[in-house]
């Protein structure tokens, strides 16, 4: 049995817009192991953008509410109950976070190496060390950083401003800038969606690599299912607010259970089946301001039965390592 | 136009705005129409027996120097402001915004040329230019709404021609050029409609400038000549008065201070309401 | 080719001057950069074929897009569409010939105009056709949008009451009123959820075999694109590298450049999982492309040869060439 990392209970997190107000997280379940890989997948709107950044208090708070009864664990505290100041301690020591577009998350007037420095330097205080490493010791550290993911001359490219960089080597630096700190748990969002093909998959390999040489767990939320099948170890299936399916990767390729997962893998074209027409699923995302009652999937769903328009289905184990939130089990 | 009743009476000032910009431009209607028998007193009607009399039961406003009363006065003044400031307003829009928006469109020369003439008005504060046209050409109601048209439409062709170019390259306007439609048809269909719309809000807070302005240009002698009862006017009449019959000057004054703040802040709040939609391209 | 293709492009070019060179410098001899966009682009489209364009940023598809349908004017180069050739054709008659060569494009939001009504926005290319008729053109417009699956209750609607898939239909509607020949797609499903998506690409695929519509699908999403296509042009730097039949491309990738892209695609199957072929370096500059083979800086295969001279098209096996020195070793 693995050691739990991460323990995200029955969180529920609402937004009040001008509209209404929209339910982002409507009771999520999900527990994230030491070393290992979980995907996080769905479509816009279902929320997985918001639960990485809610492990952080990233949300911000108006008008983001989380509602009592949710809890996210982690080292046996509870990160739900933290205030800023206890979570800022948390960022880049012990969770780190990386975002689909880095040139957001870099600050364009600095150079790649004062910030990488800037997190090295961070992660000294915060670990209480009393002795501020010399210049040239932090000098080292950002170039070992840089060097760890693959990038060719370190020295170089940490003197350079982010806008001299292309997308994948900006990715790159953010990725050197959040493990600099040693990270126990990386969430990365959609963290290759704006690369090209071929760097995306530089990256994705550079992400394995790294997390087996850190020892570091990564929360990767993405919508592509064929990225989850390239890197994931386990796989988690989010829809309007709510998981509805988790388990290891193969079972989840192989074996999907959830009508909604099917439907999705079914909807995807394949270069190994191109010849198959793909399976359209009827209908649209459903409305974060109201959804659809009991089983949010049920008007889309070709198994609905009448128990699914009244009550929500549990998430539940219905086969070993493997949860589905359906009436069908 | 999207613009919720709830989304008003959220913003409390911006209704109130609205509510006494509405009142004033509904008592201008009614004045122009009906003329001037509902008032209590002849505007015109001098009687020196009761001149510079303090407000009071009979005279709300008191009375000028020629013993005209002046709430009667101020209320037949109404239209006249109200008249010239939308009839300038719609004008610089309708025919500024359109030059704005062909220059903004076609480019090239007749971009160069109009932004170049639009540079030459811009460089004068209004009211100085609108002094000067209005000096040229004599004073008068009708003269100093000229003058205010020349000083007016150039900020309606800056700012069209700025929305113009910045939709010139959206992929609607790609569509419309790949569906083959002629250059005139694309301005008339999507330039014209997407420029001008976010010009009525800013012709809206624009009005209160213009009825300023107007009444400065009174003010100072060019624009309304006497007997007319326009505010601005009769605040210049009374400026000799105002150590003693100040109710002349001052109660005018307040009438034109109210009307350019309600305005205001119903234009804010329309402001508000229209530009995260606006921007929402 | 049996019979005459429907769209012929032959050498097309496009170059964008950038830089903004001031006039005292071009007098001391500093010239504008050119940006190649475009570098001789040639292809043909039978009748009832869709022609798939795939490439990573920076290749050119986009700007061939456009190019092709001359809505930006070629540096160079011919585009024949059916017996007329384009470029020679004044504005007047080019704006004539449009309602028959279509294009969909990316953006669901920005490519229509919020302040028209569904009605106007599909009735356009009818307008421009100069069509009076009022009836008619509201007849028209209805069945479009019941041929793209959108309820009669839309015509009054603005475009954001819609969802972005229904958007989508709404510029396809638009696209296909005028009973096109031709039609361009460019990148119509990126912007969509992946169910969503299966939904517009089955509806694109209905459409074109009842209306026999010759396309040109270009798309970042390798999948997407075979799935659609019959067969596929593979881009890079401004230039076409391979060109062949969908199937053959996928089991014959002759082009090293092919290779490693297709080798990229993440595959929906876990159990596919391999080492992939490692690419390196980023996508050259557009402005100063490397020499001879543009590919040869990056390509594991690159000979003397290929930094010197330009590569030839070279059959591979009918109707599929790539353009590689190693083929003519």
């Amino acid at each position: 049995m693995a050691d739990t990392l991460l323990s995200i209970q029955n969180v529920q997190l609402e937004f009040g817009t001008e509209q209404g107000v929209v339910h982002a997280l409507r009771g999520v379940d999900l527990t994230i192991h030491a070393n290992e890989v979980l995907g996080l997948v769905g479509e816009s709107g279902c929320g997985k953008t918001v639960l990485g950044l809610s492990v952080l208090g990233l949300n911000p708070s108006p008008p983001a509410r989380l509602l009592e009864g949710s809890h996210i664990l982690f080292r046996e505290k509870d990160i739900a109950k933290m205030t800023t100041d206890e979570i800022a301690l948390l960022r880049g020591t012990g969770i780190s976070m990386i975002f689909q577009e880095p040139a957001s998350s870099l600050n364009p007037v600095f150079t790649i190496g004062d910030q990488i420095a800037e997190s090295i330097r961070l992660r000294f205080q915060r670990s209480g060390n009393p002795h501020q490493p010399s210049s040239s010791a932090i000098s080292d550290q950002v170039h070992e950083a840089l060097r760890l993911v693959k990038i060719a001359d370190p020295e170089r490219v940490a003197r350079r401003y982010p806008h001299e960089l292309s997308g994948g080597m900006k990715q790159r630096a953010m990725i050197a800038m959040m493990m600099a700190s040693k990270p126990s748990l990386l969430i990365a969002d959609e963290p290759t969606t704006a690369l090209d093909v071929t760097i995306q998959s530089q990256i994705l390999r550079l992400m394995r690599d790294l997390m087996i040489e850190i020892k570091t767990s990564i929360l990767f939320i993405t919508h592509d299912l064929g990225v989850i099948a390239e890197i994931a170890d386990r796989v988690a299936v989010m829809y309007a607010g709510r998981i509805v399916e988790e388990t290891d990767v193969n079972s989840l390729f192989k074996d999907p259970l959830h009508p909604y997962t099917q439907g999705l893998l079914a909807s995807l074209p394949k270069l190994s089946e191109l010849d198959k027409e793909i399976q359209q699923l009827p209908g649209t995302v459903p409305d974060a301001i109201n959804p659809p009652g009991g089983c949010s999937f049920h008007p889309r769903c070709k198994f609905v039965m009448d128990q699914c328009r009244t009550k929500q289905p549990e998430l539940k184990e219905v086969k070993a390592g493997h949860k589905v939130a359906c009436y069908l089990y | 136009m999207r613009l919720t009743g709830a989304f008003l009476l959220r913003n409390k000032l911006s209704l109130a705005g609205g509510i006494i910009a509405a009142a004033y431009l509904l008592l201008a209607v009614i004045v122009a129409l009906v003329g001037e028998h509902m008032l209590p007193y002849n505007p015109y009607a001098q009687n020196f027996g009761q001149a510079l009399l303090p407000p009071s039961g009979t005279h709300l406003f008191g009375t000028d120097d020629l013993g005209r009363d002046i709430f009667s006065r101020v209320i037949a003044g109404a239209p006249i402001d109200a008249q010239i400031a939308f009839v300038v307003v719609l004008v610089s829009l309708a025919l500024g915004g359109t030059l704005g928006a062909f220059a903004g469109y076609f480019g090239g020369a007749i971009e160069d040329v109009v932004m170049r003439v639009t540079d030459v008005f811009l460089a004068f504060p209004a009211l100085v230019l609108a002094m000067a046209v209005a000096i040229a050409i004599g004073p008068g109601l009708i003269n100093s709404m000229m003058a205010l048209l020349v000083v007016w439409w150039p900020w309606y062709a800056r700012i069209a021609r700025g929305e113009a170019l910045a939709i010139k390259n959206s992929q609607y306007m790609e569509a419309a050029r790949a569906a083959g439609l002629k250059n005139i048809k694309i301005v008339t269909r999507h330039v014209l409609p997407n420029t001008l719309m976010p010009l009525l809000v800013y012709a809206t807070l624009d009005i209160s400038n213009v009825i300023l302005t107007g009444s400065i240009l009174s003010f100072i002698g060019l624009g309304a000549q006497p007997p007319q009862p326009e505010w601005g006017r009769m605040v210049f009449d009374g400026q000799d008065y105002l150590s003693g019959a100040w109710w002349m000057s001052v109660l005018p004054a307040l009438a034109i201070f109210i009307v350019v703040l309600a305005f205001s802040l119903f234009g804010d709040g329309l402001r508000d309401a229209f530009d995260p939609k606006l921007r929402r391209r | 080719m049996q019979s005459q293709p429907v769209l012929s492009v032959k050498d097309l070019v496009k170059h964008y001057s950038v830089g903004g060179v001031s006039f005292l410098a071009k007098r001391f001899g500093r010239t504008e950069k050119i940006l190649h966009a475009l570098d001789g682009v040639t292809f043909d489209v039978g009748r009832d074929e869709t022609l798939g364009v795939v490439g990573e940023s920076g290749c050119g598809k986009t700007t061939l897009a456009r190019t092709m349908l001359l809505l930006t004017p070629p540096t160079s180069g011919n585009v024949r569409f059916q017996d007329k050739e384009l470029t020679t054709l004044s504005k007047d008659e080019l704006r004539k010939l449009r309602p028959r060569i279509q294009i969909v494009f990316q953006d669901p939001i920005s490519s229509l105009d919020s302040r028209m009504r569904v009605r106007d926005i599909v009735a356009e290319p009818l307008v421009a056709a100069e069509m009076n008729d009022r009836t008619e053109i509201r007849n028209k417009v209805q069945a479009m949008l019941e041929k793209v699956g959108l309820s009669q209750d839309a015509m009054n609607r603005f475009p954001h009451q819609f969802s972005g898939g229904q958007r989508q239909r709404i510029g396809i509607a638009r696209s296909i009123v005028c009973d096109p020949e031709f039609l361009v797609l460019d990148e119509p499903t990126s912007a969509l959820d992946a169910s969503i998506q299966a939904q517009v690409l089955n509806l694109l695929r209905k459409l074109r075999k009842d209306m026999r519509l010759s396309c040109v699908f270009i798309s970042h999403n390798i999948n997407v694109v075979c799935y659609m296509s019959d067969r596929i042009a593979v881009m890079y730097a401004g230039e076409i590298v391979e060109l062949g039949p969908t199937m053959d491309m996928l089991s014959k990738p002759s082009h090293p450049y092919t290779q490693t892209l297709f080798a990229s695609v993440p595959r929906v199957d876990p159990s596919q999982r391999r080492a992939n072929a490692e690419i390196t370096g980023e996508q050259p500059s557009p402005v100063s492309p490397p020499s001879g083979c543009r590919f040869h800086p990056r390509c594991p295969y690159a000979f003397e040869k290929c930094s010197q001279t330009k590569p030839e098209q070279t059959a591979v096996s009918p109707n599929h060439w790539a353009a590689c020195h190693l083929l003519t070793k």
